[in-house]
């Protein structure tokens, strides 16, 4: 019906080094996690790197969505929101900063705080990891439109 | 909210560049985890009328061409070129603005809201305001344009090095007298153009030696930094000294326009001005002025001081002031910010009159005096430091006698992250309240907290690639008077976390990881834990374009030494050691397809998760921090369905899950998402969270034995780039009910126009009578509705409970010269407790219903701009984004 | 302007020359030369009145005609061309009419109308009462970096810069 495994348009090596300008560490460690799953690395400054990722805003909060019968919150929606440009070394802007924005809700209605932190940590890495699999695919994908 | 604040020291200058946030600027290397806000709200102020010495090229190209030089009249016959006087690119002549239908109908812009009546007459006349709207076109760019940027993000008007010493001097008039070249007198309509300034006035005399420029008669005079009309000026150019009569003026920067009956510019950077009157509204638009005996601006050091200032409002007076400084610049200056006021039922109407001070360019201080009418002083201070290696923030509020409960009060909070090195960095976050009800009896109308617990913690953590050490202390101080006992949460002091990681890319690429966590939980009534875990894990991530597989295999052994114990015979050590095996796999298929003339790729992404984790006994371990976590889509592919460490699932089940997503390759828009997913069990689930230490969470988690878990969709589509669906259901086979669903539905026009709607729904058949349900509908918006006029409000109503939980409906006006707000709010304050029994249904603790009402009024170019509504807004209205930013 | 301009001797150049004893007026056409001193003006054609013996006034058309007079000894010259000028030698007086222009140092002067007294060095352009005969004036910054002398450079140091 049409459907094919995605085509080798795999992260080119000249992207798989990503210098990540002004990220926030927990943003740059999932970033380094990612990338290991690509055999693509961070490095240590821009003229190493094929693409320069600037980072110019990265916002991440919460805001409650509902509230129990006592008024304290009992579901919570973790936001991140990723401004950035991606500049490729010649230069040439790859992507005008469209943001990133995640959203995920959890329930938390305060009864078990500790646990519920620890399950907060763990969201977050995850929106992180979603956030980061996003920018590689408007990569690939601005790449694939490039090629054609 | 915690966006990333881009300040560094330059090297040579020293001094502190913040870029604005927006600004995708080089960034330094370094920037810390918890960047608090950006230092202070700038403040803006009003004019330095002096003409300045130097300004940018103007518009036109290079200057005229020098003239061919004059070619001896030979005796054969001449080749000399005609002499011609080349036509420089130099401004239009300015017309008057009476002639010109567009400008005499903006001078009026906001009679069309004459309803107000004025007790004093308005602050100009038509004719001002026309020739002030002249003024103004006079700008390469409407200083009034989009006033409601953020204020210091515009382009600033400054001249750049000097200039105009390399230009000629153009003049064109009627009739004109020189005398040898140095003394001329010029008259009828004369325009003159040097470099950026641009002179008209009906007479004019200029001695070119003495560099004295004398304009009588109807006098426009703009350049890059100033405009300015008048009835006659002297202007010593040599020494930039300057005296102007009757003159009204328009300042872009700012931008601020105003009349002064008399002009006297000093030097290069001090002017004053004798009775003066001046507002940041758009020309045309009267709604604040200033008034003014005498008014003294230093450019250089960026300060204003005006003497004997009244402020007129909406046409009637409203302050005056003996003595009023003001920074003239977008430089961090002391100044008050806009006074904040309001009424909650707790606190009575209160009112503060924050006060700014900028100590140094890298610290700076937000005094808060504040006044309940029922409860009386409080003194609260915001002090913000940024140093080479660190930056934080120390908040303190205190209340010597609260009249209701005759005792003092307080409040404090310290926020510091310090990045040693790339690798080392530290974080503070030290909260303390001084009793549980500060928040909701001395907290404004805004900041009512729905939360239960102010957590406290500080961590220092050694981070490289494949090496994480983490040491961290935290305690949650409870401040819900309801809360006691068992409900208080743990103290963890310290944690102690040591990630290794690395990836060896052998014939199969290779991930081999070590987590280690030793860590002591304190606590006053329940049991106490040291709890060591040891987790080697190996996994071998393969991966193509299309396709990926990585199985894994860990080990947890984990070892406790528990104290405090209550009931006696209990094992004082406890250890566990339980494998974990997990195999994730997917496939990537996708397809190019034409809709509506563009191409987008459709994509179809099957993966299955596999776990097995075989059955351990850990009734003997309390619960520290552990608890279940909340089922949605990205919960079914986590190892543990439990949070924490103090229990590990017994699991032999597969997660099946397919996401087809349909994407705008060239913008990136994922047009739509579809996910589902379901987990088949193939045993029970029977570890739960009972055991020898009793638990509320116990009955939260009975051994599970459906074959099957619910069936999890999540749809979320961006139409385009102002409609945006966000939706997701649970239905529960074996029930065949819907256990959990949300839509939601985002629509954004213009800048400032959002509106959601949402609906949240949750059956949780464990706990009686439905106390953790949630059947809840939550509308939010922001839309102007007329003139720069917004409504805004928050209405989230619990079908359940049928009341409404929170809510807020206010009005905002915003323009270019002020700023107008007002917020009613209710909300749940569950203070007064009915009664406690059942600790686990919260609905026998009723919340009654409190109200509160929130002002804030800015007059920009006056007073600081106050961000407190933004943060407010930004945070309940999902889509709002702060003007400007 | 130089004193001796005034009583110097005109010598006049043409392809044609004819004198009219009634109106005691000789008119030149053609590529018309006239030199008086350091006053030298081109033009198509020139007629010249005369009183009591001596020109009382020269007219010279042309398009343009052009005129030129040093000053002072070694100024700077200062030239003109108009489509028609009149020159009164007895009152050292230039009026340059209809697209007149003047350059003198570093002033230029442009207008329909341009009276020059040369003697006392004073310029009027343009009609006080109309703006029919709009003045344009261009007066270019001294350089500011010889601070001992505002007297134009003369040959001998290098011309400022701005020269083409």
């Amino acid at each position: 019906c049409g459907y094919h495994l995605r085509g080798a348009v795999d992260l080119p090596d000249s992207l798989k080094k990503v210098y990540l300008n002004g990220a926030s560490m927990q943003l740059r460690e999932q970033f380094r996690k990612v990338l290991r799953g690509v055999s693509g690395e961070l490095t240590t400054s821009p003229e190493a790197a094929g693409v320069v990722i600037n980072v110019a805003n990265e916002i991440s909060d919460q805001r409650v969505l509902s509230l129990s019968a006592r008024g304290r919150s009992n579901e919570l929606e973790l936001y991140y929101r990723l401004q950035y440009t991606l500049v490729k070394a010649d230069g040439v802007v790859v992507l005008e900063g469209l943001p990133v924005e995640i959203k995920r809700e959890y329930f938390n209605n305060q009864q078990d705080i500790v646990a519920k932190d620890n399950e907060q940590q763990v969201i977050r890495n995850e929106m992180l990891q979603q956030a980061v699999r996003i920018m590689l695919d408007r990569i690939r994908l601005s790449l694939a439109t490039d090629k054609k | 909210d915690t966006s990333v604040w881009a300040c560094q020291q330059d090297k040579d200058t020293n001094e502190w560049v913040c870029l604005d946030d927006a600004s995708p600027a080089a960034i330094p290397e370094a920037a810390a985890s918890t960047p608090p806000k950006p230092i202070a709200p700038l403040t803006v102020a009003p004019p330095a009328v002096a003409p300045p010495l130097s300004l940018p090229p103007p518009v036109a190209p290079a200057v005229a061409a020098p003239l061919p030089a004059p070619v001896a009249v030979a005796v054969p016959p001449p080749t000399a070129r005609v002499l011609k006087v080349p036509e420089p690119v130099v401004r239009p002549a300015i017309k008057p603005c009476a002639s010109d239908p567009q400008c005499s109908a903006d001078s009026r812009e906001d009679d069309v809201q004459g309803w107000h009546i004025r007790l004093l007459d308005p602050a100009f006349s038509v004719q001002q305001e026309q020739v002030l709207h002249t003024l103004a076109a006079q700008f390469p760019r409407d200083p009034w344009a989009n006033c409601m940027a953020a204020v210091g993000t515009q382009k600033n008007f400054t001249p750049v090095e000097r200039l105009r010493e390399r230009f000629p001097m153009d003049v064109k008039a009627n009739y004109s007298e020189i005398l040898d070249n140095e003394i001329g007198n010029y008259s009828g309509e004369v325009e003159m153009n040097r470099a950026d300034q641009h002179a008209q006035s009906h007479a004019a005399n200029y001695d070119s030696v003495s560099e004295t420029l004398d304009l009588h008669g109807d006098v426009y005079y703009s350049d890059d930094e100033l405009a300015l009309h008048s009835d006659s000026a002297n202007i010593k150019l040599a020494t930039d000294q300057a005296k102007l009569r009757d003159t009204l003026f328009v300042y872009p920067a700012t931008p601020l326009r105003g009349y002064a009956e008399a002009v006297y510019r000093d030097d290069k950077s001090l002017s004053h001005y004798q009775n003066v009157t001046y507002t940041s509204c758009r020309p045309g638009n009267q709604d604040w002025a200033i008034h003014a005996s005498e008014l003294k601006l230093n450019k250089f050091k960026g300060k204003g001081s005006a003497k004997h200032a009244w402020l007129e409002f909406k046409g009637a007076p409203v302050f005056y002031s003996p003595y009023l400084s003001f920074p003239i610049d977008n430089r961090r200056l002391s100044g008050f910010l806009a006074p904040v006021f309001g009424n909650t039922q707790t606190g009575g109407f209160h009112l503060s009159t924050p006060y700014y001070w900028n100590l140094a360019p890298n610290y700076d201080v937000i005094l808060k005096p504040k006044y309940f009418s029922k409860r009386g002083y409080m003194l609260g201070s915001d002090f913000r430091y940024l140093t080479e290696t660190s930056r934080g923030k120390v908040l303190l509020e205190y209340m010597p006698n609260d009249e209701v409960l005759s005792r003092a009060r307080y409040q404090g909070s310290i926020k510091n992250s310090t990045q040693f090195s790339p690798n080392i960095s530290a974080n503070l976050d030290l909260n303390y309240v001084s009793d549980k009800n500060y928040f909701a009896e001395l907290g404004n109308a805004l900041n009512f907290p729905n939360f239960s617990f102010v957590k406290s913690q500080a961590d220092i953590n050694y981070i490289r690639e494949g090496v994480a050490l983490t040491a961290r202390a935290e305690n949650y101080q409870t401040i819900d008077p309801t809360l006691s006992g068992s409900q208080i949460p743990y103290r963890r002091l310290p944690q102690i976390n040591l990630n290794l990681a690395h990836s060896f890319n052998a014939v199969v690429p290779l991930d081999v990881q070590l987590e280690n966590e030793s860590v002591y939980f304190q606590h006053d009534s329940l049991v106490n834990g040291q709890r060591f875990n040891f987790k080697p894990s190996v996994s071998f991530p393969m991966q193509t374009a299309s396709a990926y597989l990585t199985p894994k295999v860990s080990l947890q052994h984990t070892d406790y030494v528990l104290t405090n114990q209550a009931t006696a015979g209990l094992s004082k050590e406890v250890s566990r050691t339980v494998p974990i095996m997990s195999a994730d796999t997917g496939l990537f298929l996708e397809k190019n397809f034409q809709f509506a003339d563009k191409t987008l790729v459709h994509t179809l992404e099957p993966r299955l998760f596999y776990l097995y984790i075989p059955k351990v006994n850990q009734n003997q371990i309390p619960l520290f921090d552990t608890s279940v976590y909340d089922f949605w889509y990205s919960s079914m592919f986590r190892e543990n369905r439990f949070s924490g460490s103090d229990r590990i699932q017994d699991a032999n089940q597969v997660t099946t899950a397919l996401t087809t997503r349909v994407v705008d390759p060239a913008t990136g828009l994922e047009r739509l998402k579809l996910s589902i997913g379901e987990i088949f069990y193939f045993r029970n689930r029977d570890v739960t969270l009972c055991g020898d230490y009793p638990s509320v969470l116990c009955a939260v988690s009975p051994v599970e034995t459906q074959s099957s878990s619910p069936l999890v969709t999540e749809m979320s589509s961006q139409f385009n780039r102002h409609v945006a669906i966000d939706s997701g259901i649970q239905w529960d086979p074996h029930s065949n009910k819907i256990v959990r669903g949300k839509a939601t539905i985002h629509l954004t026009g213009e800048p400032g126009e959002v509106i959601n709607l949402g609906y949240l729904y949750r059956l949780n058949p464990l706990i009686p009578n439905r106390s953790n349900d949630i059947t809840q509908s939550d509308m939010s918006f922001h839309w102007p509705i007329y003139s720069n006029w917004s409504m805004v409000g928050r209405w989230q109503y619990s079908w359940l409970y049928n009341s409404t939980q929170d809510g807020f409906i206010g009005l905002e006006k915003e323009n270019c010269c002020w700023r107008f707000r007002i917020i009613g709010r209710q909300y749940l304050n569950s203070i007064n407790v009915i009664n406690n029994t059942d600790v686990l249904s919260n609905n026998t603790v009723e919340g009654t219903a409190t109200t509160g009402i929130f002002f804030q009024i800015e007059l920009k170019g006056l007073t600081g701009v106050g961000e407190q509504l933004d943060d407010f807004f930004v945070k309940s209205i999902y889509g709002y984004r702060k003007p400007g930013k | 302007a130089l004193e001796s301009d005034a009583a110097q001797p005109i010598a006049i150049d043409s392809n044609t020359a004819t004198y009219d004893e009634a109106s005691k007026t000789s008119t030149y056409t053609g590529n018309v030369i006239s030199v008086q001193g350091s006053i030298r003006v081109n033009s198509d054609k020139l007629v010249a009145y005369q009183k009591n013996g001596e020109i009382d006034k020269l007219v010279f058309t042309g398009n343009p005609a052009k005129f030129k007079q040093t000053p002072s000894a070694g100024g700077e010259d200062i030239l003109g061309n108009a489509m028609i000028g009149e020159y009164y030698p007895k009152k050292n007086l230039l009026v340059l009419q209809n697209q007149a222009v003047v350059v003198n140092g570093n002033a230029t002067y442009a207008s329909n109308l341009i009276e020059y007294d040369i003697k006392s060095s004073l310029v009027k352009a343009g009609e006080k009462s109309s703006d029919t005969k709009r003045v344009h004036v261009i007066l270019k910054p001294k350089p500011k970096d010889k601070p001992e002398s505002d007297k134009p450079e003369t040959e001998t140091n290098p011309p400022p810069t701005d020269k083409p």
